[in-house]
């Protein structure tokens, strides 16, 4: 579709003309669009009617967070003279998490970002669903009007129902033989997130084990608070209410890392008997 | 007793063009009829022959399933996606011919908000039947460097399965086997993890790639052993 391509409803005969393609997603095309009032939206076209009416019907229920797309309908319609379903949507200004693994970012936004996300899938999780395709792609920081948001709800189940949208890096089901099947894996996908934005790198389960992660959080200068935080996360250890629970404990508390010079006593005592050593030297020659 | 829905489906893993004895559109067509979804995956580039394009779309066109070439990294998403598609795929013919029968149309032609609670209702269905899975795994020379990857997408797929309601069986055949034979069955039918990952560490690369043969064989092992269950349990074949 090229700028000033036409869609229209089958249903509700609404007129959109395409502004520009913004991407293509897991199960469509995304494209800016606006009507004849000039207002500007985000159209989702796929063939997948059961994902795009799932996500439509999601976005519906859950219409009070301010952290989700607004949606205003669900509609057929002919694309590139094929017949599609399409939503329409909320148009939101903002980068994605993704943009963030090629800057720097502090430990403390990283962590803050991570509570935030937590809060919304905690929200989704009480009301009997969970959010299952959790990547840095899919949250979105608008910067403007200083909102955190996520997208694409067509990977929504009902808590106990099959995973059907999910990227291998953030999904627990990848990384473990005995994995969870409730929050405890949603609690694994923002630590996960917190991860790659801290090693600014998305670890993949297909040549990379659970323990490369362990061993490289083990092994750094994070503060002890944070590294049992991640290392629990890890393995499952905490439900979301928790998690989100101790990564608001470590902002309050503000130690995000250990002294970088003097880790722990092994090198004051290589430092201090180096010390020695040359004291001792100045002295032979000295005399 | 109640009646349980049981959906069979191989699921055909390959990175070329069958070059062994028969014809696996011929051998795909048998297994089609007897109920029994084919869908296919082929892990090819662009170096890749026409021939194994062609044929891993034919062989899904003739089974009812669904096709899909991936890179090798995007496996075990592929074989979640196709098993789910095809699941729904199944429920969504059965769904139209009811509806065509009662009101003279299929779902695509109702209004959004009507075909909401249809589309519901089968994701539901599609969640709580029983599923039996045979992945038909190409161990021919060529898989040499993607086997690894492969093993452990197999894997994932057992674990992401596993969230449904419903029960999920996966059972692994390789082709060939060693010494000459066509197909090996690495592993039969489990929900368990460790017994699956155990199997796969017995996986031989070797030989050339007899699709035809190992379609057959895996009809053989998702029929064989079922016939009587079936009568037994009254399960109902979608």
């Amino acid at each position: 579709m090229e700028k000033n391509d036409i869609i229209k409803g089958k249903w509700n005969k609404n007129i959109y003309w395409i502004e520009n393609f913004i991407e293509k997603g897991g199960i469509g095309y995304i494209y800016k669009v606006v009507d004849d009032k000039e207002r500007v939206f985000v159209l989702k076209a796929s063939k997948d009617l059961m994902s795009l009416t799932k996500e439509y019907k999601i976005l519906k229920e859950f219409s009070y967070l301010s952290a989700i797309p607004r949606v205003y309908e669900l509609d057929d319609g002919y694309i590139q003279g094929e017949e599609n379903h399409f939503i329409i949507m909320e148009y939101i200004k903002g980068e994605s998490l993704k943009k963030y693994l090629l800057r720097t970012i502090s430990i403390k936004d990283i962590l803050s970002v991570a509570i935030i996300i937590g809060e919304i899938l905690k929200e989704i999780y009480s009301k009997g669903y969970i959010y299952w395709d959790v990547k840095l792609e899919n949250i979105l920081i608008d910067k403007k009007n200083m909102m955190i948001k996520i997208i694409d709800f067509g990977g929504v189940s009902k808590i106990g129902q099959s995973i059907k949208e999910y990227t291998p890096t953030y999904n627990m089901h990848c990384w473990r033989d005995r994995p969870h099947y409730d929050d405890k894996s949603l609690t694994f996908s923002i630590n996960m997130i917190i991860i790659s934005l801290l090693y600014k790198k998305e670890y993949n389960p297909l040549t990379n084990s659970i323990e490369d992660i362990l061993y490289r959080i083990k092994d750094s200068n994070l503060a002890s608070n944070i590294k049992k935080v991640l290392i629990n996360g890890m393995i499952g250890n905490y439900d979301i209410r928790e998690y989100t629970g101790r990564l608001k404990d470590i902002i309050r508390e503000g130690k995000f890392e250990e002294n970088k010079h003097c880790r722990n006593w092994i090198d004051t005592f290589f430092w201090g008997s180096i010390g020695i050593f040359l004291i001792f030297i100045f002295f032979t020659f000295n005399k | 007793m109640e009646k349980e829905v049981l959906f069979k489906q191989i699921i055909l893993v390959t990175d070329g063009e069958s070059n062994g004895k028969g014809d696996p559109m011929e051998s795909a067509k048998i297994v089609s009829e007897a109920g029994i979804t084919i869908s296919t995956i082929g892990i090819i580039n662009r170096d890749s022959s026409e021939m194994a394009r062609y044929e891993i779309e034919q062989i899904a066109r003739i089974g009812k399933g669904v096709w899909e070439i991936t890179e090798l990294d995007k496996l075990q998403q592929t074989m979640q996606m196709v098993t789910q598609k095809s699941i729904y795929q199944t429920i969504q013919t059965a769904v139209n011919k009811e509806l065509k029968s009662i009101i003279d149309t299929e779902i695509n032609d109702l209004k959004p908000d009507s075909r909401e609670k249809i589309l519901g209702l089968m994701d539901n269905l599609s969640d709580s039947i029983n599923l039996k899975c045979i992945i038909l795994l190409d161990t021919s020379k060529s898989m040499v460097s993607k086997i690894d990857i492969a093993k452990k997408s197999i894997l994932s797929l057992l674990n992401i399965l596993n969230s449904r309601e419903g029960k999920s069986e996966i059972a692994v055949l390789s082709f060939p086997y060693m010494r000459g034979e066509n197909y090996n069955l690495t592993c039969d039918f489990t929900e368990d993890i460790n017994i699956l990952k155990r199997s796969l560490e017995n996986i031989k690369i070797s030989g050339n790639t007899p699709t035809a043969e190992a379609l057959y064989g895996a009809f053989r092992i998702l029929e064989g052993k079922e016939i009587e269950e079936d009568l037994e349990e009254g399960c109902l074949i979608l």
